[in-house]
């Protein structure tokens, strides 16, 4: 769980970094704005700058440290099973703050990147509610089934199909709401990916089993079941 | 004060019957992180209903009525609409957090692509009805009377039905949760379901059942929010009430007493933030002992206006209390302990 979140929010991050370079419309402009080192002019009509690879950056960097490094591994340690990492002599309290810690810096980066495009109005009107774009991250996370580099991807297709249905209306006879509707679909069924990837093991297992036995049920060698060990094992 | 604890009331309901629609979910195992997908749902099938019901003379004449066919029919849709969840968690064995986080996205994005379809509008709204006869009538006020006493007033004057029938509900499902053969079977599904199956309970039926009333419930406190607290005005979001409802849940330790006390200290406090001028300012400036204060120390003065006369410190003030509360009682927190986990009947 504390991985989960962990991962969510530097997901949040990334997916807050491309919303802003790509598509949002440009409305303030103050001296402050990330530099676009002509990324903008790449994509004619964006606002493409350099938060998309500080962005990825970020989400490399945090790859090997969850992959490579002491530190990562005891992350998701804790995040498996804390008790566990406990009695391996882990720090787990530690673990689970420090993991807070970096989600609420990623996350605060991602809000950081996304405001000081320079083509972002930053309001305070959100004490009532949740900001939307913050809660987006969670599907772009859940979407790249937690992998840092998958996210950099899924966070570029979310808000591409975002994107894309606020300029339905305009265009063809759909509405923009179409476009949250395919999202939320497409998380939905994304969360069958255990039952389909157990579904095809199923699958593959019986297969190669079926042409050593000839068709026949497999014999079960007779002291297995006389030695009562399978009872005890409950 | 009578005003305050009257709104107190009415902002507390929906909170009280979706945290207790979350217990009834996290009782038997299965994290509903979807209440708000739920309650936006069933808020907006309930609007459908009143605004497509309000056509037929019989029931603008009727409205008590009407409300009360439009929070069953709220309910009904919410318990639909939450089998996808319990689909996809108990007969799939998805991760249950990654289904509810899409039927939170899945909610606003249906409600909205019908409203928009059929209404061509953004936000459905439900009007003050006007009677046949001309007179104007609150939807789903149970009683105006201005003459009763003092508590009298707090309950029933300018009451919605949805209170009682919530007060109601809240002590019927507490009995069944307690007090009934169903209620430990599912219980005992949340706590270790393992053991409950070795007795011979249908885990996943339990897990079915636990889910689909907390989708009622949902659908119920969805519609309930968007009639009394946001005025009839359904638009695809009830502002985070059903996270606020898992905050309460936690806050009162998965138990329907602590649940009720938590969901009233936080409407107190939340109608705090609206009546503060009313309600805490002007009684507390006209005393004596207080105006001599403010006259006399310019400091005193000026903290005075800057935190106290502040609207932003006591929209503040509910949220940093749960989050104290919570942070002083979670070692005493006691989570159901297969929530969260698929029920897999080979596992020890």
């Amino acid at each position: 769980m504390v991985s989960w979140v962990f991962y969510m929010n530097q997901d949040q991050f990334v997916n807050i970094a491309e919303t802003k370079t790509n598509f949002i419309r440009k409305t303030i402009s103050n001296g402050v704005a990330t530099p676009s080192l002509g990324l903008n002019q790449l994509f004619k009509g964006s606002y493409l700058d350099i938060s998309i690879l500080i962005a990825s950056l970020i989400a490399v960097v945090l790859y090997i440290i969850l992959n490579k490094t002491t530190f990562g591994y005891e992350l998701k340690a804790c995040g498996y099973n804390r008790n566990a990492s406990k009695y391996a002599g882990m720090n787990e309290k530690r673990n689970i703050i420090l993991s807070m810690a970096i989600a609420g810096g990623l996350a605060a980066c991602g809000a950081a990147l996304w405001a000081l495009n320079g083509s972002q109005d930053f309001k305070w009107n959100t004490y009532q509610e949740l900001p939307s774009v913050g809660f987006n991250g969670i599907p772009a996370a859940l979407l790249a089934s937690n992998n840092p580099i998958g996210v950099i991807f899924s966070a570029i297709f979310l808000r591409y199909i975002d994107a894309g249905g606020s300029y339905l209306p305009g265009a063809t006879a759909f509405n923009e709401y179409v476009s949250s509707l395919i999202i939320a679909v497409i998380i939905y069924f994304a969360g069958f990916s255990k039952f389909i990837k157990e579904f095809l093991n199923r699958k593959k297992k019986k297969e190669p089993v079926s042409p050593l036995l000839n068709g026949k049920a497999p014999v079960i060698p007779a002291q297995n079941k006389a030695d009562g060990k399978d009872g005890a094992t409950k | 004060m009578i005003f305050l604890l009257q709104k107190t009331l009415i902002f507390a309901i929906p909170l009280l019957i979706v945290a207790l629609a979350g217990m009834f979910a996290e009782r038997s195992g299965i994290i509903n992180i979807a209440l708000d997908g739920i309650m936006i749902f069933g808020a907006f099938s309930g609007a459908m209903t009143a605004f497509y019901l309000r056509q037929i003379p019989y029931f603008v004449d009727h409205n008590q009525l009407l409300f009360v066919i439009c929070l069953l029919i709220a309910a009904i849709f919410g318990a639909l609409f939450s089998l996808l969840l319990s689909f996809s968690a108990i007969n799939l064995k998805a991760d249950q957090t990654i289904g509810g986080t899409a039927l939170n996205l899945l909610a606003p994005a249906v409600t909205l692509l019908i409203t928009k379809v059929l209404f061509n509008k953004d936000k459905l709204e439900m009007e003050t009805a006007t009677a046949t006869d001309g007179s104007r009538k609150d939807f789903g006020y149970a009683l105006l009377n201005g003459d009763l006493n003092p508590v009298g007033q707090v309950f029933f004057d300018k009451a919605y039905i949805s209170t009682f029938i919530a007060i109601f509900m809240f002590i019927l499902l507490s009995f069944l949760i307690y007090k009934t053969k169903t209620g430990l079977r599912l219980r005992s599904c949340g706590e270790h379901p393992q053991a409950a199956a070795s007795v011979g309970i249908n885990v996943n039926r339990m897990r079915y059942l636990g889910t689909t009333i907390s989708g009622a419930l949902a659908g119920f406190g969805g519609y309930a929010y968007v009639a009394t607290v946001a005025n009839g005005t359904a638009e695809g979001t009830v502002a985070g009430m059903g996270f606020l409802a898992l905050a309460i849940m936690i806050f009162g330790n998965w138990k329907p007493v602590g649940i009720a006390l938590g969901s009233l200290l936080f409407g107190f406090l939340k109608c705090l933030a609206v009546t503060y001028n009313k309600s805490l300012i002007k009684p507390l400036e006209s005393t004596e002992w207080m105006k001599s204060l403010l006259a006399n120390n310019e400091t005193f003065n000026h903290i005075y206006t800057a935190i106290f006369k502040n609207m932003y410190f006591y929209n503040l003030i509910p949220f940093v209390t749960v989050l104290i509360v919570l942070a002083f009682t979670s070692k005493k927190s006691r989570a159901p302990k297969a929530e969260g986990i698929p029920y897999d009947k080979g596992a020890r």
